[in-house]
């Protein structure tokens, strides 16, 4: 099947400030990601979210907090459909005060920020020819979620 | 919004009948005056334009500004007036710049202009600027400051107080001979037909459909509970401009200034009327088949029928709560609408294809008309199409989300192999196919492009009654606002 890739990758990685590192890698670990706004926004494959621990083998700095993700389409124009679910905007907006960087506070509340969200997480995106992308596969990069969520007879 | 001038916050949620004198009528409601005529000017004269707005404000000059407030039952004013200022116009009025602030991440795309979205929006091609009608086009936007759009019952009328509004902003203009001093008239007719039995008026699109059929319903106190069915009601602040800590954006200030206000991508769009018809009788299609195409395209037969509800053939035009009641939740297949469609694409109403938000969330509200001579078969030549408002309170999720993420999409979340670009609104590349499905099989016609081609547009702020006292009270700044430098 000859298609447009409408799946995309998002590897964003935040430093995050000292006194939250712990904090947040705690509450990560304690609380599963709610799945009902991923649902509802309905363009989000797969999502991981986590801080890197302390003295993992790839001896990468534990102060990192990686969010992985899997989605369908443009990334800036549905991310107002994704802060639009209030659980989502919740994590962010809590997220984003505890990332070591000054402009990440004026991107609160993220629902009225959107598009300077977007660009923040761009900007962190190391599956961004400007950080570090390489490649990327998938066995269906012309599937959307909601195209295997509702296959049809000529959906391939 | 209290009357006395001093603003208060007003509900994010709903419209409220106090808030009706402070909105510009066209925002939440159609005049269904059939004839009507847009205005672009520059301002030339800083004073001479503050005083214009006064007068439009005060009930001192020949012509004010029509707010929303309900006519009486059956009684129609002989005019409707309304007004949008791009963001060069507003910086043109020298309001000033310790007052006025408008977010640049929210407004980005009003800020930056039309002209400036046009590869987002698809305005690439024979769409660029460049080709625009000479006020609104690559090389003169930024003097496109004002926009005034007259609506009347008759042509009559329509000449009558074109006249005095000219003459109301004659000395806001620069000198004749000047840069910018040309103004950009456009007149709309839209072609309406009366149905022979019920005596129903209808509007037609000049390629043959029935228009203005179905726009967003603003929440507003007293409404009925939506019908079974019926799409949910969007929440005033998505239409009209306000604050609230669900809204998508930070209010424009001060407060007199952003809210009860919204935005409007006003579009001139060019309809290829002979290249149509001759694309639907292409491969020997009869006129059954023609319409059945024609139907397909739309996503809406002729007579306005929902294709989803009407899969085979148009049959009597349905009642109006049927021609707006409806979803493409059963069709996961796109066989009695196709994903390319006209009606799905620029309003998907949710279902399993696009996420529930989607149902609220993207919508504008049209506020636009055919234009040109009724066209009865004959290439004579004559351009024609559509023109008017496409309004909502965020360009870059509203307008611009519509534009450049479904209509212009071809990998709008329907089929994958049936994949596309909206046939009747898209910037088709040329040599593009349509599928469809007939008998319980898809149909794949080719050979077609662009039908629709963008001959003018401008994104305009338009602002309260009390937004546009304020600026007529405050312009003339010592230390004017100036539009923000963008990222490129």
């Amino acid at each position: 099947m000859a298609t447009t890739p409408i799946q995309n990758a998002l590897t964003a990685i935040f430093p995050i400030k000292a006194e939250f590192v712990d904090p947040l890698r705690a509450q990560l670990a304690a609380n599963p990601i709610d799945p009902s706004g991923l649902d509802t926004v309905g363009t989000v494959h797969f999502a991981r979210i986590f801080v890197f621990a302390a003295g993992n083998a790839s001896g990468i700095p534990s102060n990192l907090a990686a969010v992985i993700t899997t989605y369908d389409f443009a990334f800036a124009p549905y991310i107002q459909a994704f802060v639009n679910q209030p659980g989502v905007a919740a994590f962010f907006n809590n997220f984003l005060m505890m990332v070591d960087d000054p402009a990440a506070a004026g991107l609160v509340p993220v629902t009225k920020n959107a598009a300077g969200f977007a660009a923040f997480v761009q900007k962190y995106d190391n599956t961004n020819p400007a950080n570090s992308w390489g490649q990327w596969y998938s066995a269906y990069p012309g599937l959307s979620v909601q195209n295997i969520l509702h296959p049809t007879p000529t959906a391939s | 919004m209290s009357q006395s001038g001093a603003a208060t916050v007003a509900d994010p949620l709903k419209v409220h009948p106090e808030d009706f004198p402070d909105i510009q009528g066209f925002i939440l409601h159609g005049y269904n005056m059939p004839k009507s005529r847009h205005f672009v000017l520059t301002i030339g004269q800083v004073e001479a334009a503050l005083n214009f707005l006064s007068e439009l404000t005060s009930g001192s000059g020949a012509l004010s500004i029509t707010s929303a407030e309900r006519w009486p039952r059956g009684v129609k004013p002989e005019y409707a007036l309304n007004i949008g200022l791009t963001a060069r116009g507003l910086e043109a009025l020298k309001l000033p710049a310790a007052s006025l602030k408008i977010n640049q991440g929210n407004f980005s795309s009003f800020l930056a202009g039309a002209v400036a979205a046009a590869k987002t929006v698809g305005d690439v091609g024979p769409n660029d600027p460049a080709n625009w009608v000479a006020k609104l086009n690559t090389a003169n936007a930024d003097r496109a400051h004002l926009l005034l759009s007259l609506y009347t019952n008759t042509a009559e009328d329509r000449e009558t107080y074109a006249t005095q509004l000219r003459a109301m902003f004659a000395q806001v203009i620069p000198p004749a001979g000047a840069p910018g001093s040309d103004v950009l008239e456009w007149d709309v007719d839209p072609y309406i037909v009366t149905d022979p039995v019920t005596g129903e008026r209808y509007r037609k699109i000049h390629f043959g459909y029935t228009d203005g059929i179905s726009n967003p319903i603003i929440d507003e106190v007293g409404l009925l509970p939506p019908r079974p069915g019926q799409l949910p009601y969007v929440p005033a602040w998505q239409f009209v401009t306000r604050d609230g800590d669900m809204t998508s954006y930070n209010l424009p200030e001060p407060l007199e200034f952003g809210q009860n206000g919204t935005f409007s991508a006003f579009r001139i769009l060019e309809q290829d009327v002979v290249a149509f018809d001759a694309f639907l009788a292409a491969d020997g299609r009869d006129e059954a088949a023609q319409e059945y195409l024609a139907g397909k395209l739309c996503g809406r037969w002729r007579n306005a029928n929902p294709t989803v509800l009407r899969p085979d053939a148009p049959g009597d035009m349905l009642p109006d709560t049927q021609l707006t009641d409806f979803d493409y939740g059963t069709d996961t297949v796109g066989q009695p609408c196709p994903f390319s469609s006209h009606t799905r694409r620029t309003n998907p109403r949710g279902g399993p294809l696009v996420s529930v938000g989607d149902k609220v969330d993207n919508r504008i509200m049209r506020r636009a008309d055919a234009y040109g001579p009724h066209y009865d078969g004959t290439d004579d030549g004559q351009p024609r199409g559509l023109a008017g408002h496409f309004m909502c309170a965020m360009l870059s999720n509203q307008f611009e989300f519509i534009m450049s993420q479904w209509v212009d999409s071809g990998t709008f979340p329907g089929l994958a192999a049936q994949a596309g670009i909206d046939p009747l609104l898209g910037n088709v590349p040329d040599g593009s196919s349509f599928t469809y499905w007939k008998s319980g099989q898809p149909v794949t016609v080719g050979g077609f492009s662009r039908f629709v081609t963008t001959k003018g547009g401008l994104y305009c702020f338009i602002p309260s009654i009390t937004a546009i006292k304020w600026m007529a009270q405050n312009g003339g700044a010592s230390n004017p606002w100036i539009v923000p430098p963008l990222p490129s």
